[in-house]
């Protein structure tokens, strides 16, 4: 795995100039944008002054003199966030494969590839249903004898109101899935224990009714990992012989190096784990945000906390009939 | 006029004894049909974990025929290269063949399984000594499948004492333990390891 001096020495050597093109370019957006609103603003106080004096009625020439007043800064917003939608995907398409390239060099790469909806919702990963999805940055490849993939993903879900329907973000991360070393059927859910923090041993009974509908609870013995996690199963046995207590300790491991929320789920011998997201991404930018290392480093470190999950859950030890 | 007065009085006092009289009925009614509910619930809830319990160890039975399977399949594989270790499959075939006359879920097949553990572990240091058998594909799958149930027996025990501590807890804790007393259940036993295998296993077989 690389290490943040390494990937800084990278940027020094081979992104330093691409950053500064894209600054380059930020700065030309906000020129021309000021370029235009300025103008418009200007001209459209001077319609309103003229317009204003013209009917010698200040009252009455106000609202139409605010309504011309207004069309500067409209223009002046939808041109912001038009370039700064631009400038996102011109920092993605330029900066997404070089970062990942260094990261790793086993791997495809998909700009606008995702991982496939169905995975989720079988897993029950996030057990709710998926009304919109959509993602990207999608990788595939091998890490010694594990195969894996991921992407980022935007879930959300259909609310209906009185007003009509809108869509509630259910979640936005990064969802990794790999081949696990075990073979195993049935379905496993592990989520994080928000309620026991809360409520102690009474959140248990509320627990096991699983409004979520994942399976039964499965108290496990490690009391860590219960802290962090809860476990939910449509059997018993299954999750005890995936979660045993090295892996249990190296999921409260992995959880503490991510530092957010996650959540895994073991399906059709294969892990998920979901990564919720704790930065923006590359793409989410504005023409107010200077383009820089610091602006970087994040999806870097995002991409080596994915990489290193084969590593962190000991995928590649295979001793058992899965190979 | 008195008199009708007198009589509108007389059924208001009437009708009202009757509600009172209703209410007593209702909740007569009520307070042991809420009390029987209850004790069914609970009464229920035992049943439930002491099956819960049989369900676990059956699971545990289940994964060990699969070892008692496949010893055979692994002592027959070895048993060409090793002339010299006779005693090491004597042992296993006898402890195979002990275990699957033992009653099940008795005390004496625990311990014959335990002991089968250990001398599969002894097995498997000696096959490291054979450079031609680590270098079958046959005996390493049959490895692989037997550290495979080994995992397997170790996860359902681990589901066996959970189900057994969700039992003991009800046959113990009031006032789920007064019903099981007067109904005949009694708190069972956890699956433990014997004090030899606390000690750490000697890994040098010669």
């Amino acid at each position: 795995m690389k290490t943040a001096q390494e990937f800084r020495e990278f940027y020094d050597a081979e992104l330093r100039g691409v950053v500064a093109g894209l600054e380059a370019l930020r700065k030309q957006y906000i020129l021309v944008t000021a370029g235009v609103a300025v103008p418009i603003l200007g001209l459209t106080c001077w319609m309103a002054f003229l317009l204003m004096r013209k009917t010698n009625d200040i009252a009455g020439a106000a609202l139409p003199g605010l309504l011309l007043v207004t069309f500067g800064p409209i223009v002046g917003a939808l041109m912001w966030f038009g370039w700064s939608h631009r400038l996102g995907l011109c920092i993605e398409a330029d900066l997404t494969e070089p970062i990942l390239r260094f990261a790793t060099s086993d791997y495809t790469y998909k700009p606008e590839g995702v991982i496939e909806k169905t995975w989720i919702e079988r897993s029950m990963l996030l057990n709710t249903d998926i009304d919109r999805y959509s993602g990207a940055h999608f990788v595939t490849g091998t890490i010694g004898k594990t195969a894996f993939s991921f992407s980022h993903v935007h879930a959300e879900a259909k609310n209906h109101t009185d007003d009509g329907s809108e869509y509630d973000s259910i979640f936005k991360g990064w969802i990794f899935v790999a081949d696990f070393n075990k073979r195993f059927r049935g379905h496993v859910a592990v989520v994080e224990d928000l309620a026991e923090r809360a409520w102690g041993r009474f959140a248990r009974k509320a627990q096991r009714l699983d409004p979520m509908q994942r399976g039964e609870l499965v108290e496990l013995e490690d009391p860590e990992f219960e802290w962090h996690f809860a476990v939910y199963s449509d059997k018993q046995v299954t999750p005890r012989y995936i979660l045993d207590s090295a892996t249990m300790s190296r999921i409260v491991d992995l959880k503490q190096k991510a530092g957010r929320t996650i959540a895994l789920a073991f399906f059709r011998s294969h892990v998920l784990v979901a990564l919720h997201g704790k930065h923006e991404g590359l793409r989410r930018t504005g023409l107010h945000r200077p383009i820089g290392y610091e602006r970087v480093l994040p999806f870097f470190e995002d991409a080596q906390l994915l990489l290193g999950i084969v590593d962190d859950l000991d995928l590649n030890t295979r001793i058992w009939t899965k190979e | 006029m008195a008199g009708l007065e007198e009589g509108r009085a007389g059924r208001y006092d009437r009708r009202q004894a009757q509600t009172e009289e209703s209410k007593v009925i209702w909740i007569v009614i009520a307070v042991p049909v809420f009390i029987l509910l209850v004790l069914v619930f609970i009464y229920n809830g035992l049943v439930f974990r002491r099956n819960r319990v049989d369900q676990a160890f059956s699971s545990i039975d289940v994964y060990l025929k699969l070892r008692y399977d496949l010893i055979p399949n692994l002592v027959g594989a070895v048993k060409g290269y090793m002339d010299h270790e006779e005693a090491v499959f004597t042992e296993i075939t006898e402890l195979r063949s002990k275990a699957m006359k033992a009653a099940p879920g008795s005390n004496e097949v625990i311990d014959l399984n335990n002991m089968i553990g250990r001398a599969l572990t002894g097995l498997y240091g000696v096959i490291e000594n054979y450079p031609e058998l680590k270098a079958s594909e046959n005996v390493m799958h049959l490895q692989r499948s037997l550290n495979e149930i080994e995992e397997k027996i170790s996860a359902s025990r681990r589901a066996f004492n959970a189900a057994v501590t969700d039992y003991n807890n009800s046959c113990e804790m009031f006032p789920s333990s007064v019903i099981a007393n007067m109904t005949g259940h009694r708190s069972r036993a956890f699956f433990s390891i014997e004090d030899s295998e606390r000690a750490n296993p000697d890994a040098s077989l010669r």
